[in-house]
């Protein structure tokens, strides 16, 4: 099970990059894509989750659109143009990041 | 699974709000994904209550009311740009606490500006926030009562910490008070907020530690002043300069005795008119800090009170400057050599204005313009003696 300290930290670029592969996202949702593409190892809680989605939306980088079904209201979130190039960028700066970590951590030749 | 229907539905929102959630658009989006997550368990068999019960233990429906706080808190643009504010302001301080602490140590100019500016963005503007943003997301009695004491503690401190090391007048009252304000309100407070979260195991090493920490910063904060090996230094030269005026003004004496000339007497007027001056300065600073004998153990040494009211208010500084540079230009019209004109002029120079000094820098400052006084006499006489002869 990942760390909530190292999930902190990258749980933004793991929102936008799956609502920029998929045209919109319920919360929900959300919780169950990154559970199946982790392979279990990453929960995420609703606690943890719909800071970053609000937040994200008062930024402008995502956009909510609600869905009526008798009383209940399922919230879908899809990205902005903003949004949409950020997630790119971001994806890009962890990726780098993950390069550089596995430079540094990676186990010294045998002498 | 199975699809709630509109009455189990209902019955979520209306729990959650009894729970807690109390803002509509937030209510309505976690009873969908509960809904979402319960859906997955029902069957058609099931009994909803109690499944509804086992989803709320899983999620700790205790919480629910933080998770509002906390979205609440993210759609707010002007309070995560507050945060981030707390976090500039706090390296801004801290850097110039650092800076002007190193300047400070070595004596360069500036330090003062920085290390007072530094102090009043801690005071004035990281502190608030901070402790604003810290309640703001935890908001109970307890927190505030914490953030309030905190600020009050934290501000009492570092102010008088700062007027201790500028010497000015009020820094031991503002440390005594932050101090009370700590050991009776602030620590309390911590120790009960700690022990709320810590396991059982933990607590009296934890108090232990607590209570170790904070004396040794109690302690830490007393001892603000000079340090021994400082003081020592300082009051040698003291001790060396007023040896030092005794012996060239026996010298000087011992020269004029066997010779009677009206420039040599004088001379000889003018410098113990000076001498005059500077012992009664002295005299009064050391009546005015209450001190009979300087020492290691003298207090006040590192005070600038009593400099304050004896070299300014009675502006002996000014008088000093003043007599000292009268002294001086009178001596180099009355000898005629050369050499013992630069000797005057090394010794009496240029004497500076006084320049808001602690009591142990400003008698070590007036014992070396005694010393060089008599110093430059001895030199001026011995030259018109050799003259004469």
């Amino acid at each position: 099970m990942i760390s909530n300290d190292l999930l902190k930290g990258t749980l933004r670029t793991i929102v936008l990059k799956l609502l920029k592969e998929n045209s919109r996202l319920y919360g929900y949702e959300i919780t169950q894509k990154v559970e199946e593409l982790s392979g279990g190892e990453i929960k995420l809680t609703f606690g943890a989750l719909y800071p970053v989605l609000h937040k994200l939306e008062a930024e402008g980088y995502v956009v909510t659109e609600k869905e009526h079904n008798g009383k209940r209201v399922r919230i879908y979130y899809s990205l902005t143009p903003e949004g949409v190039s950020w997630a790119q960028s971001l994806v890009d700066e962890f990726e780098d990041f993950v390069l550089t970590m596995r430079l540094i951590l990676q186990p010294l030749p045998a002498q | 699974m199975r699809i709630l229907n509109d009455l189990e539905f209902d019955f979520i929102l209306d729990d959650l709000e009894q729970l807690g959630v109390t803002r509509e658009h937030i209510r309505l989006e976690l009873a969908d994904h509960i809904g979402c997550i319960l859906e997955q368990l029902l069957t058609h068999e099931s009994d909803f209550r109690m499944e509804y019960s086992k989803v709320l233990e899983s999620i700790d429906s205790s919480r629910l009311p933080a998770v509002q706080r906390k979205i609440l808190l993210s759609e707010n643009l002007k309070f995560q740009a507050m945060k981030k504010t707390t976090y500039v302001l706090g390296a801004i301080s801290a850097i110039m606490l650092v800076s002007g602490a190193i300047l400070k140590t070595n004596h360069i100019a500036g330090a003062s500006i920085i290390l007072t500016i530094g102090t009043f963005i801690i005071v004035m503007g990281f502190l608030p926030t901070l402790f604003y943003t810290s309640y703001k997301e935890e908001p109970s009695k307890l927190s505030f009562a914490f953030a309030a004491i905190g600020f009050i503690v934290a501000a009492s401190l570092l102010t008088g910490v700062l007027f201790k090391a500028m010497h000015w007048p009020g820094a031991n009252v503002l440390l005594l008070f932050g101090q009370i304000i700590l050991v009776t309100g602030f620590f309390p407070a911590y120790v009960v907020a700690i022990f709320r979260n810590v396991p059982s195991k933990q607590k009296i090493p934890m108090f232990i530690m607590l209570v170790l920490i904070s004396a040794s910063a109690l302690f830490m904060i007393s001892t603000i002043s000079y340090g021994k090996e400082f003081k020592e230094q300082h009051i040698g030269r003291y001790e060396k300069a007023n040896s030092a005026t005794n012996y060239f003004s026996n010298e000087a004496n011992a020269l004029t005795d066997s010779f009677n000339s009206s420039i040599i007497n004088e001379i000889k007027n003018r410098s113990n008119k000076l001498d005059s001056i500077l012992e009664n300065t002295k005299q009064e600073l050391l009546k005015e800090s209450e001190i009979d004998v300087i020492s290691v153990n003298s207090k006040h040494l590192d005070s600038k009170s009593a400099c304050y009211k004896v070299m300014i208010k009675k502006e002996k500084g000014a008088l000093i400057a003043n007599s000292t540079n009268a002294y001086s230009e009178f001596l180099l019209q009355s000898v005629k050599n050369a050499k013992t004109k630069h000797v005057v002029e090394t010794y009496l120079g240029n004497i500076p204005w006084y320049d808001n000094t602690t009591l142990l820098i400003t008698l070590v400052d007036i014992a070396e313009i005694q010393r060089n006084v008599r110093m430059a006499e001895y030199e001026a006489i011995s030259e018109l003696v050799t003259a004469k002869k």
